[in-house]
């Protein structure tokens, strides 16, 4: 009975939220912006390919991922560190 | 005293939980270092670890969702309202990553024309969602910390 209460409700509601969530977004793709993102994506090639073939090649995607880690996470949690530290300060 | 056995077991496990998280979280989203084939089943994997993720905290978001109207700590409030957007920009990431798959689901043999549109939001809202990511765990920093000394300096 707990496992039912404690888990796989639970799980049950994160996965029909998720659900309604889904049901929603699928509206997105039929919205006037839509078509613009639509065309502008149309003439971007995708970023990703396949996974680095030689050494040197490793080397600039591991740099190009640190950077961007760097930047998309360390620095808003740098930044938010900083904050907290600041007003939570007694 | 079994019951306290059994929290801090189940901390442990948060713990660990939580860090094959980041660690899952940070490789999806290094995809110009796995390549897109390893990118794709990484991030099938994770959604695993993460659904385990959101039902172990499954008793913070009923007993803060239960006062949705009432007066909370600021904190807690920040952190309701940014776990929830983090959750809707997940589902949305998890989502538009599904319908774009181009190695994963065919190899399932699972084929779907991809849309560019979902593409361009896939890409977009991953980024967005890694600045997200970034202040959850700032949030939850000291819980980390505290009981990474706890259970694995410690430990060791």
């Amino acid at each position: 009975m707990n496992i039912i209460k404690e888990y796989i409700l639970p799980a049950l509601v994160f996965i029909l939220i998720a659900a309604i969530i889904i049901f929603g977004l699928q509206f997105m793709d039929q919205t006037t912006w839509a078509v613009g993102v639509r065309e502008t994506a149309a003439n971007t090639p995708p970023e990703i390919g396949s996974a680095p073939a030689t050494f040197v090649e490793f080397l600039t995607s591991l740099a190009i991922s640190t950077v961007r880690m760097t930047l998309l996470i360390g620095l808003p949690f740098a930044i938010t560190s900083t904050i907290l530290k600041r007003t939570q300060r007694p | 005293m079994q019951n306290t056995n059994q929290k801090f077991s189940l901390t442990q496990f948060k713990l660990f939980l939580d860090l094959a998280v980041l660690a899952l979280f940070i490789i999806v989203n290094i995809p110009q270092l796995t390549g897109l084939t390893g990118h794709e089943w990484v991030s099938f994997v994770f959604v695993a670890p993460f659904l385990v993720h959101l039902i172990l905290n499954w008793k913070w978001v009923i007993s803060v969702f239960s006062r949705l109207f009432k007066k909370l700590p600021g904190e807690t409030r920040f952190n309701q309202i940014w776990d929830t957007l983090l959750f809707i920009m997940m589902t949305l990431v998890i989502f538009s990553g599904t319908v774009v798959s181009e190695a994963a689901l065919p190899a399932l043999g699972i084929h779907i024309e991809i849309d560019p549109f979902w593409r361009s939001v896939h890409t977009g809202m991953a980024n967005l969602l890694m600045l997200m990511f970034g202040i959850h765990l700032t949030l939850h920093w000291k819980w980390i910390t505290t009981n990474f000394r706890h259970y694995v300096l410690k430990a060791a």
